[in-house]
Formats: C-alpha cells, sequence, structure tokens
C-alpha cells in the first residue's frame, strides 16, 4: 500500500475531512464524501458497514489510479459506492435495521466544538422546518423517524388508513425538504 | 425513457431508506441508482432528512408527548361548542312543545280568566271607594285641593234640588 493509498485510507475510516491535503482527490473528498456517506448508509442502514464502504470506494479510486475530475467524478464515485455497498450487505447478509439507529441515536464519538455549533443549527433548522408542517404531518414524521413506528402501526394508532398516513408523512416531507434546501 | 417525477423519487427514496419497500420494489429501486445520479442523490436527502429529526434527540419526544398550543386551543374549542350543543340538545328535548303550547286547556283559562276579572274588579271597587290619589307634580295644595273637596259636605242648594219629587208638575209660568 502506498502513502497516498493509506492516508486515504486512514482518513475514510476516521471519517476525517482531508481537505488541507493537496491533490485532487482530497478535493474530491471534501466536496463529495458527506452526501456520499449519506447515500452509502441509506443503502446498508448501517454506519460500522458505511464507514468500511466509504473506506472500499476511495481505496478503489486510487487503486485504478483514477484523475478524478469533479464534473465528472462525482457520478463515478456515487456508482462506484453503491456497488461496494451492495457487495458488503449481501457479504454481512445485512437485514434491515431500525431507523432509530440510522438517525445517529446510538453512542457518538465525542464531537468538537465546530461540529456542536453546526450541530445547534441544525437542530434549530429541523426544528423550523417542523414548525413548517401541520400538526397531523408533524405527528406522523416523528412517530416514523424518531419512534421508529411502521407506517402500518401509525396508522393503526391514529385509527387511519394506511393511504391517509402515507400521504400525511409524504406531504410534511416534501415541505421539510423544501425548508431545509438552500434555497428554501 | 421514463423519467420519474422529483417528489415521487424523493418519496421512493424515503421509503426504500426507511426499509418500508418489498424486496421486489428495493430491487427495483437499486436498479434506477444503478444508472440515475438523481435517484441516489434523493437517497442521500433522505438520510440527511432522517438524521436531521434524529438530531432533535429528546426534543422530537417532547413534541410528541405535548401538543401544540393551536391543538390545546382547538380541543379546549372543541369542548366548549360541544357543551353548549349538549346544553341546546337538552333544551330542546325539554322544553314544551309548541303544539302543547297552541292548545292550552279551556277549563284552565277560563279559571285563570276569572281570576284575573276579580283581581281587576277588587281593584276597581278599590279605587272608586278610595281617595283619588294626588299627583303632587299638578301644584296642587293637597290640604284645599281635591281630596278636601270630596270629603266637604254636599251645598244646602243641591240638596233641596234632589229633594222635589219628580211626579210633581213644575209651575206654569204667567
Amino acid at each position: 500500500m502506498t502513502d497516498g493509498e493509506a492516508m486515504a485510507r486512514s482518513a475514510a475510516v476516521k471519517g476525517e475531512p482531508v481537505a488541507d491535503r493537496p491533490g485532487p482527490l482530497a478535493r474530491l473528498y471534501a466536496d463529495i464524501a458527506p452526501e456520499l456517506r449519506r447515500f452509502v448508509l441509506g443503502v446498508v442502514r448501517d454506519p460500522e458497514l458505511t464507514d468500511d464502504v466509504m473506506q472500499a470506494t476511495f481505496v478503489k479510486v486510487i487503486e485504478q489510479g483514477h484523475q478524478p475530475r469533479p464534473e465528472t467524478a462525482r457520478g463515478w464515485l456515487f456508482q462506484v459506492a453503491l456497488h461496494e455497498a451492495l457487495a458488503v450487505r449481501r457479504r454481512a447478509s445485512v437485514h434491515d435495521r431500525s431507523l432509530q439507529r440510522l438517525a445517529g441515536r446510538q453512542p457518538r464519538p465525542a464531537i468538537s466544538p465546530g461540529d456542536r455549533l453546526l450541530q445547534g443549527e441544525t437542530v434549530e433548522a429541523v426544528r423550523k422546518a417542523l414548525d413548517q408542517v401541520s400538526d397531523e404531518q408533524r405527528t406522523v414524521i416523528l412517530a416514523r423517524m424518531y419512534e421508529d413506528k411502521t407506517f402500518a402501526e401509525i396508522a393503526g394508532e391514529l385509527g387511519l388508513p394506511l393511504g391517509t398516513v402515507l400521504t400525511r408523512m409524504r406531504r410534511g416531507l416534501e415541505k421539510m425538504r423544501t425548508f431545509l434546501s438552500p434555497g428554501g | 425513457m421514463f423519467v420519474e417525477p422529483e417528489s415521487d423519487l424523493h418519496w421512493r427514496a424515503f421509503l426504500y431508506v426507511a426499509g418500508e419497500c418489498s424486496a421486489d420494489e428495493a430491487s427495483a429501486f437499486e436498479q434506477i441508482l444503478q444508472t440515475d445520479q438523481t435517484a441516489r442523490e434523493a437517497v442521500a436527502l433522505a438520510v440527511e432528512l432522517v438524521e436531521a429529526v434524529g438530531v432533535l434527540g429528546a426534543e422530537a419526544a417532547l413534541i410528541l408527548q405535548k401538543p401544540k398550543r393551536s391543538q390545546r386551543v382547538r380541543s379546549l374549542v372543541w369542548a366548549v361548542s360541544l357543551a353548549a350543543a349538549v346544553v341546546v340538545g337538552a333544551g330542546l328535548i325539554f322544553a314544551p312543545r309548541s303544539s302543547e303550547i297552541g292548545k292550552p286547556d279551556p277549563s284552565e283559562v277560563a279559571l285563570r280568566w276569572s281570576g284575573i276579572r276579580d283581581g281587576i274588579d277588587a281593584d276597581w271597587k278599590a279605587v272608586v271607594a278610595g281617595p283619588m290619589p294626588v299627583d303632587s307634580s299638578l301644584g296642587l295644595d293637597a290640604d284645599s285641593g281635591v281630596e278636601n273637596a270630596i270629603e266637604r259636605p254636599l251645598p244646602s242648594w243641591l240638596l233641596s234640588a234632589a229633594s222635589v219629587p219628580r211626579s210633581e208638575p213644575a209651575p206654569e209660568e204667567n
């Protein structure tokens, strides 16, 4: 393993930004890694496996000698990550895990003051986004995302048809997404 | 090539991330992920949204447990409306019906009327027998006014005139 590979692997495993390091790979990582990591997490639904996939993806970039350009590398990197994610998931026979775990309620590593500030801003933004949706939509969103209930369970508890619950969730998510998007 | 509407894509991405898809649906969506960068980004966005709500932590639980103020106000309005409806309903049920009001018992009416009439007669007799009320606003002196005039004896000429028998023919004038 070369020094570059070791560096990329170490950074990918630790989740550290490498923007301060020279080279297109470092810039690519800084630009894409957060979103790519969320994508992989959505596919494998396991934070530890996500770290493995991120590491494998960037190692593959180095091994293949790919010289990524940001305008073309994005799609290519996502595709590589998807293949790695599906392979890892097959190997690990990962079953569906709860959204609670996805939402990161397991113990997390200590966060820096800067991250804490960012998290505070996120909390405030999410709080405002939740204010944008109706009471009915908010109930469904939190029950699904925070309490990790299935839509069928929520429908049973609220005494509503499943379609109504799904519609409330969908409309609520659309409002939140619009509000949280940069131009929202 | 069929292009899925953006909102549908985001919704499918959320269902995929949330594990709400069947195995076939998940497999079909993963086929889309092989080629569609927009779908991949939709998955990343769905995860971001879930993580963002997860960041709320205990606050989300509080929001779930405690209804918002608007909900409480709405509940109060509902309770008041319900109470008002019950009162009005009870009034409609227990109040005398219009048919009962429109058909009084004739004997009861007669009794009531006779009572009223007796009362009127009694009042009238009292008025006739008693002294005339004096309205001080008229400016009359109570001592030398109407009240004393009633008690004063009739003048003699009037008594003489009244004692003349009617059958007696009046004297003819020459």
